[in-house]
């Protein structure tokens, strides 16, 4: 498939899930990054308005969490950060729910864990909630609940929940946004001629040595956990975009048409993009 | 106090909201107070509050909460969120961290979520922060169709073996509270509440300093199965005689 067509084909998406990644929401030093999160709420509700459904899927609890206790490090112990998340997350839907109500937009919390792939009832449950709550015009603000969850903790597994979200709701696009550009040809800090690719339509040897090449100096996450979400997103023929999400503009970009980080676009996607 | 008491807050609807369906922040930051000073007596607090639902019914300009559960789903969701909110604005005000904590029921039955809840809220009670605890009621439903997490109180109290659980009156200013190792619910005034190390240690001696009134076990009784009270005082009695924080 020609690369434009494939980039031209998202205009026409309309439910679109976004993930959003701690570096993306915070600085370095885990404080949040409040002008780029007032940005996000402002295009996210922009694209909501448009007549889109947008559900986010957020980390940033256990960076909220830390900072608010006072912790000057990352936790360790799994309770340690569990406990954190906990304070976290409060901190960070009230963040959100400021941002998006003074433009007028609803937002609900949700919080998943794996279980809503395997086990049917919660599958069941989490799919009528976001329906729900997409028909009243709410935008869903999802996260792990790290509580109760371990297997959901791992950094960047917010890919992995996200693309399950994707599936669930039979999402037309997933947009993953960390500090990343898109997936490297090669490892950019030490291969000059690294590019990156703008289309991947199969996930073969060579582009998962890419992503492993690029390894954990990338953002939370990493690039692994990345192609693993669109993996998942393979089975329901859903594209999933990797973007840069220091500049949350970039999204309008995307959704424009334009050919920006990397976009698995599968080749068996149909040609016809389903409307609500 | 020599020992550190955990106890447990059941928050009804009624402890928040006014007759109107409101929420009323006089009562709920009296209620944050009175937390964060028992808190600051020494007590470890943990709140199991209801209200989600009723703040998502008011916020999305509906009469009354909705009939149908996967409505009432995404209305939790919409009013969870604004819940502890309102709890956080408060306890800020009272310089008291808070944590929002949503378990479903098979914590009681999955022993990796069991041990994972009681963890996490083990962890949060030892670094002096309350939780504030509800169903996960996006994915789960059991709650939402029994309308009331009194259930949920008691799964609570299994994962951290309180040695209280306070449930506010039906009357005004006064608690009933379920005392480990004591059989029967005793009523006491808001100043008595900070006396509960005391009625805690005393053991069983104290249902008879205090005017019990079997009538003031009906806020205890007035929600859930009709056996919901002895299996609360079965939980509560059934608790191993020291649990020690590090």
């Amino acid at each position: 498939m020609i690369l434009n067509t494939a980039f031209e084909k998202i205009k026409e998406c309309r439910r679109i899930v976004v993930k959003v990644g701690t570096t993306t929401l915070s600085y370095p030093n885990g404080k949040l990054n409040f002008q780029r999160i007032d940005k996000l709420a402002q295009i996210l509700t922009e694209l909501q308005k448009s007549g889109r459904k947008i559900i986010l899927v957020s980390s940033g609890a256990i960076a909220v969490g830390s900072g608010k206790t006072g912790l000057k490090s990352k936790p360790v112990e799994l309770a340690e950060k569990q406990a954190l998340a906990a304070v976290g997350q409060a901190d960070l839907m009230k963040v959100y729910q400021k941002l998006f109500e003074s433009r007028n937009q609803f937002v609900a919390q949700v919080l998943l864990t794996k279980d809503i792939v395997t086990v049917l009832e919660r599958r069941t449950n989490a799919s009528n909630t976001l329906e729900a709550l997409m028909s009243m015009d709410v935008i869903p603000i999802i996260n792990e609940n790290d509580t109760v969850a371990v297997d959901e903790i791992v950094i960047g597994d917010n890919d992995t929940l996200s693309a399950h979200v994707a599936c669930l709701i039979k999402a037309d696009l997933l947009i993953l946004m960390s500090d990343i550009d898109g997936l490297f040809s090669a490892d950019p800090r030490v291969d000059p001629e690294a590019r990156i690719i703008p289309m991947i339509t199969e996930i073969n040897e060579d582009i998962e040595r890419s992503a492993s090449g690029t390894g954990s100096g990338f953002g939370t996450g990493g690039m692994l956990t990345k192609i693993s979400a669109a993996k998942v997103c393979r089975n329901e023929e859903i594209p999933v975009s990797i973007i840069n999400g220091i500049n949350p503009e970039i999204l309008n970009e995307i959704i424009a048409g334009k050919p920006i980080g990397t976009l698995f676009y599968w080749n068996t996607h149909q040609t016809e993009v389903k409307t609500d | 106090m020599d020992r550190v008491y955990k106890i447990i807050f059941r928050i009804e609807i009624d402890t928040l909201f006014d007759d109107r369906g409101k929420l009323s922040l006089e009562k709920m930051e009296h209620l944050v107070m009175l937390c964060t000073s028992m808190q600051n007596a020494g007590f470890k607090v943990l709140i199991v509050s209801s209200g989600a639902i009723m703040l998502g019914t008011e916020k999305m300009g509906l009469s009354e909460p909705p009939e149908e559960l996967i409505t009432k789903q995404a209305i939790a969701a919409i009013g969870q969120a604004d819940l502890i909110k309102y709890y956080q604005m408060f306890f800020d005000g009272f310089d008291q961290i808070v944590a929002q904590v949503l378990i479903t029921r098979d914590v009681v039955s999955n022993p990796v979520r069991n041990n994972n809840a009681k963890k996490t809220l083990n962890t949060l009670l030892n670094k002096g922060i309350i939780p504030i605890i509800n169903e996960n009621d996006s994915v789960s439903t059991d709650d939402i169709i029994l309308n009331d997490n009194y259930p949920l109180t008691l799964i609570v109290a299994q994962l951290v073996k309180p040695h209280a659980i306070v449930i506010k009156s039906y009357q005004e200013n006064r608690f009933n509270l379920l005392v480990r190792n004591n059989p029967e619910p005793i009523e006491v005034s808001e100043e008595n509440l900070f006396n509960l190390a005391d009625l805690i240690k005393s053991g069983k001696g104290i249902a008879k300093n205090i005017n019990f009134d079997c009538k003031t076990g009906k806020s205890v009784l007035n929600i859930g199965a009709p056996d919901e009270k002895q299996k609360a005082v079965n939980m509560i009695s059934g608790f191993p005689e020291v649990i020690t924080l590090t």
